[in-house]
């Protein structure tokens, strides 16, 4: 390596750092306010003059009949369950049209990219409706349900499936296989990256998403943890802030460890989508 | 996504076409088999996407209100009130959507040239890894603990970033800092997420060009802009039609941080609507105002579509 | 990648799927089975303070006739949730919310009047509840909704900070001048020291309407749906706003929506007029340090804005005689119970309990007692004070921005929102 390319290795890691001061800096004050007691939360002192962990003795007693845990499991249970039927069903939508032929393929396809343009409050009060006219608010159904319709994954994974060399596939068919067997056999375990992080970002969609599950569910028991959150913390006119940042805290944890899990399959399921065909 | 949105290659495999004895029979069968593959998509579509489209246009044509339901078909007129600048609902739709615009304009380049510009250092640079870590963390945050969060940073007189800076930045109240605000909140949380993508296309450069560049003795800065950037050309592409879609939909930021304000210099076309459709309760108006919305962004995405792929290829 | 992964991968997907479903749906199911008797779901936004436990106790008395199941809401977003539910025809049978919101109900006829349900729990209105949160709020003549919790504008101050100052740390201002004075002593700009924090957000919703009232101004007529705060009255309290900042600098430029509370609770504010609402974190962190008082005088008369919970009872096909009944017994039960509203933190609406020696014993909650005899109501116009008097609020916000002078701001706020009033329901 020439001295010129060291200099510039090491001026860009300068750079890098700067950049994730930037990006640290509201996480550093996250976790120090979550050790304060509510009354600091404005002091200034990013090293907390009376550590506590009322906070969060206040978050996991269930005294207020609400239960973070509880909270906790479902938007985990829902979280994955959308994920994985998100990943089974936009795969074989996407193989379809990607690369099978059949009447419609077009439309269809076009249909489903210009969906993604329709903002999502025109869709609330319809989509209620017609969850209340089958009986399913407050269930796991109305939480699960709408989010199995992911428009943008058959998008992702239909770049991906055209990626995929023509040969393969004809070696495939001398063998005798079928459709599914095309599927389920070559696809599938070609495009493992690809959908996993689909099932990562879909995931992390489902886990954040506050409007739905705030409008559809009512008892305590159907909560995810974005708004047990923000109804736990945030009242009418006051926000206690040291316990929405232990709170926010709380939340995090489980995403974070499944980023910091799948990070390297990530940016490699990212690089073999269509993305950057 | 490569915005070459192609359809498959007329040559994929097709079952019986290659035994030209296969009847029509066969054709149809063979089709319907194909179309199999799309139908558990196509239910929930359907089911959780076309029907509310559908529902939500015909509100549309109707004044309806939430609590009575629809109170007599309006047609148009939802529509052609939009357009006449005397009504309340145009200034507020057209200011709406200045506002969401203003946010797009300044939201999107950043949110492109951030990314590339850290995602190739990153690519460059030792600590791959942990770097990528560091700037993706925020982004699994949710919206609301984002904004909590940067709306306590931001507090005028007794915020974070104010007594880091020893100053008394009007963050959340005056513009142009208020904007900037939105802006620095929506960047952070999202930066992690376009990096990834550009890096990912990073990794697909050949290390071999690179090698050669090095050896022509090109510089970093020109080594950056001639080889790695047309290699991630798509991928940058992609950045600006879902940064723009995003940026679109701009809502929990400006109700969050500052409501809307200073004035109403905040309020995108999304609070426009929402307040439209649950606090003033005509449905009808605001799923006009919803769908007007959807058109022009469809535009918007069809033109900056076309132009990037031109540019791009 | 080969078979093996594939499979992993997809197992270990499943598993986890299913460890989670398994605890989930069984708890789900457990869930299912409440206990027998009428059902009365009862939603809130409001402070729960002392509700839960009266709630429960109401529950355990009734075993087995009546359930009231209590949900509380995000109050940002109650009217999308209500909203929704109601068009799905999923409501709640109560509500508990400010008192404007319900006029959108009234009007679309989804709420029942509510004097026979208080005739059923031995409620007597006109002698019961205060007058100023009883009287006006009738909507075409009939009353819907009972006020369940009072939230007065009251003035507080950091009596350590009077004391350095070298004021009497017992001795509150009662009159503009007094305020002002007091106000520039405590202030030293340099080293971020105000005598007071005047919002340009919120909570100026609770500001701007008092100092409106004390200058004998209205807000808007609900009869005619005539917008008044544009007259002299309105723009003398808004002036009075804007001179706290730009001509006796007595508080800071630009403050953020919260300010006033923040820089209070760190000892840099040290008089705060709000809502009552902010009494328990204060007394919490300054204890005796704390005083509390009725309003200053800064117009010509006593007069504070009351910040109000009310509760309504909505027409659900579900509705019965034997359930409106137990709303009746339910709500007299409540004010039973309501010096423990009381010591929760909370003003109760009940003259019995208003009138009490307990109450008297409690120092802020006998302050706000009193600040229910000028206390002011908003005009009873949909949604007036939470969402259909924005424009009054951005304009007021950018008069304090010192964009727009005072009368410029009212008189664009009042043309816009007349324009308004005549979209809103009713």
């Amino acid at each position: 390596m020439n001295p010129k390319t060291r200099i510039t290795r090491w001026l860009a890691v300068i750079l890098l750092s700067v950049g994730a001061l930037f990006m640290l800096f509201p996480l550093v004050w996250m976790v120090s306010t979550a050790f304060k007691p509510q009354v600091d939360a404005f002091d200034g002192h990013l090293i907390p003059t009376h550590i506590t962990l009322a906070n969060f003795s206040a978050i996991f007693s269930s005294g207020s009949g609400a239960s973070v845990l509880r909270w906790l499991v479902n938007s985990l249970f829902v979280g994955v369950t959308v994920a994985v039927l998100v990943m089974i069903i936009d795969s074989m939508a996407a193989f379809a049209l990607a690369r099978l032929k059949f009447f419609g393929r077009r439309v269809i396809f076009y249909i489903v990219v210009a969906s993604l343009v329709v903002p999502f409050i025109a869709l609330l009060i319809p989509l209620y409706l017609e969850f209340a006219g089958a009986n399913m608010l407050d269930t796991y159904w109305v939480l699960i349900l709408p989010y199995t319709a992911n428009a943008f994954g058959v998008f992702l994974l239909y770049q991906f499936f055209l990626s995929i060399p023509k040969e393969l596939e004809e070696a495939a068919v001398m063998d005798g296989v079928n459709k599914f067997q095309l599927w389920w056999r070559i696809a599938v375990p070609l495009s493992i990256p690809a959908s996993a992080t689909l099932g990562l970002l879909t995931f992390m969609n489902v886990y954040n998403d506050f409007f739905w599950p705030l409008v559809s569910t009512t008892s305590q028991d159907m909560r995810t943890m974005t708004v047990g959150v923000q109804l736990m913390a945030v009242g009418q006119y006051n926000t206690n802030y040291s316990l929405l940042m232990a709170l926010t805290l709380c939340s995090v944890i489980p995403m974070l460890l499944a980023f910091l899990f799948a990070q390297k399959q990530l940016t490699q399921g990212i690089a073999t989508t269509g993305i950057n065909l | 996504m490569a915005l070459r949105v192609q359809t498959a290659p007329e040559k994929v495999v097709q079952r019986g076409k290659s035994r030209r004895s296969g009847s029509m029979v066969r054709i149809i069968v063979d089709q319907f088999t194909s179309f199999l593959f799309v139908v558990p998509f196509l239910i929930a579509f359907c089911l959780f996407v076309g029907y509310p489209i559908v529902f939500g246009f015909i509100v549309s044509l109707n004044h309806w209100n939430p609590l009575a339901g629809p109170l007599g078909f309006a047609g148009w007129s939802q529509y052609a009130t939009l357009f006449n600048m005397n009504t309340l609902a145009a200034q507020q739709f057209w200011l709406g959507l200045k506002n969401t615009v203003t946010f797009v304009i300044i939201s999107v380049p950043v949110l492109l040239v951030l990314p590339t510009v850290l995602a190739y250092l990153i690519y460059r640079s030792p600590f791959k890894t942990l770097f990528r870590s560091i700037y993706f963390l925020p982004t699994v945050l949710s919206v609301t603990a984002v904004t909590s969060l940067w709306t306590w940073l931001l507090q005028t007189q007794g915020g974070a970033v104010n007594n880091f800076l020893h100053a008394h930045i009007p963050w959340l109240v005056e513009q142009p800092w208020a904007w900037l605000s939105i802006d620095m909140a929506t960047v952070w949380r999202t930066l992690g997420f376009n990096l990834i993508i550009v890096y990912a296309g990073f990794t697909q450069l050949p290390q071999s060009t690179l090698e050669a560049a090095a050896l022509d003795g090109a510089g970093a800065v020109r080594t950056f802009l001639s080889i790695a950037l047309p290699q991630v050309r798509h991928v940058l592409a992609f950045i600006i039609v879902t940064s723009t879609i995003s940026s679109f939909n701009l809502f929990a930021q400006s109700l969050l941080m500052t409501g809307g304000g200073p004035g109403s210099s905040t309020e995108p076309l999304t609070m426009v609507i929402y307040n439209q459709s649950f606090n003033a309760m005509h449905m009808g108006s605001a799923a006009a105002m919803a769908y007007l919305m959807a058109i022009i962004l469809a535009a918007i995405s069809f033109v900056q579509y076309h132009l990037t792929r031109e540019r791009a290829s | 990648m080969n078979n093996l992964q594939k499979s992993a991968a997809l197992a270990v997907a499943l598993t986890l799927s299913a460890s989670l479903v398994a605890p989930s749906f069984a708890a789900a199911s457990a869930k299912r089975t409440a206990s027998a008797g009428i059902v009365i779901n009862f939603w809130s936004s409001g402070p729960t303070q002392g509700m839960t436990a009266v709630i429960s106790q109401f529950n355990k008395m009734y075993q087995g006739k009546y359930n009231v199941v209590f949900r509380t809401f995000p109050y940002n977003n109650e009217t999308e949730i209500v909203n929704s539910a109601l068009a799905a025809h999923k409501g709640p049978d109560m509500l508990e919310e400010s008192l404007t919101p319900s006029a959108p109900y009234a009007f679309e006829h989804l709420e029942m009047p509510i004097q026979p349900i208080l005739q059923m729990g031995g409620i007597n209105p006109n002698t019961e509840f205060p007058a100023s949160m009883w009287h006006g709020t009738k909507v075409q003549g009939v009353h819907y909704v009972v006020p369940v919790a009072g939230l007065p504008t009251l003035f507080f101050w950091n009596k350590a900070l009077f004391k350095k100052a070298g004021l009497n740390p017992n001795m509150p201002p009662h009159t503009q001048a007094q305020f002002v004075h007091d106000a520039q002593v405590l202030t030293n700009a340099k080293q971020g020291q105000w005598g007071y924090v005047q919002e340009p957000a919120w909570p100026n919703p609770f500001v701007y309407p008092s100092l409106l009232a004390q200058f004998g101004g209205k807000e808007a007529n609900p009869a005619t749906r005539k917008v008044l705060f544009d007259t002299q009255a309105g723009v003398n309290a808004l002036t009075f706003e804007y001179n706290t900042i730009y001509k006796w600098k007595i508080s800071p430029v630009n403050a953020s929506a919260n300010e006033n509370y923040n820089l209070f609770m760190s000892g840099k504010n040290a008089m705060v007029m709000d809502g009552a609402y902010q009494y328990p974190p204060f007394l919490q962190r300054f204890g005796k340090n704390l005083g509390v008082s009725l309003l200053p005088v800064i117009g010509n008369k006593e007069a504070n804005f009351l910040g109000q919970n009310y509760v309504w009872v909505f027409r659900n096909p579900s509705m019965t005689t034997a359930k409106e009944r137990g709303i009746g017994l339910f709500l007299k039960f409540y004010y039973g119970h309501s010096m423990e509203i009381a010591r929760a933190g909370i003003l109760p609406t009940w003259e019995p309990t208003l009138k009490s020696a307990a109450l008297k014993k409690l120092p802020a909650m006998y302050q706000e007692s009193l600040a229910l005899n000028s206390g002011v109501l908003n005009p009873l116009i949909p949604n007036w004070g939470t969402t259909s008097s924005t424009y009054l609020y951005q304009d007021i916000d950018l008069a304090l921005l010192h964009k727009m002078t005072p009368v410029a701001a009212l008189k664009d706020a009042a043309q816009k929102m007349q324009q308004e009033m005549a979209t809103l329901l009713g």
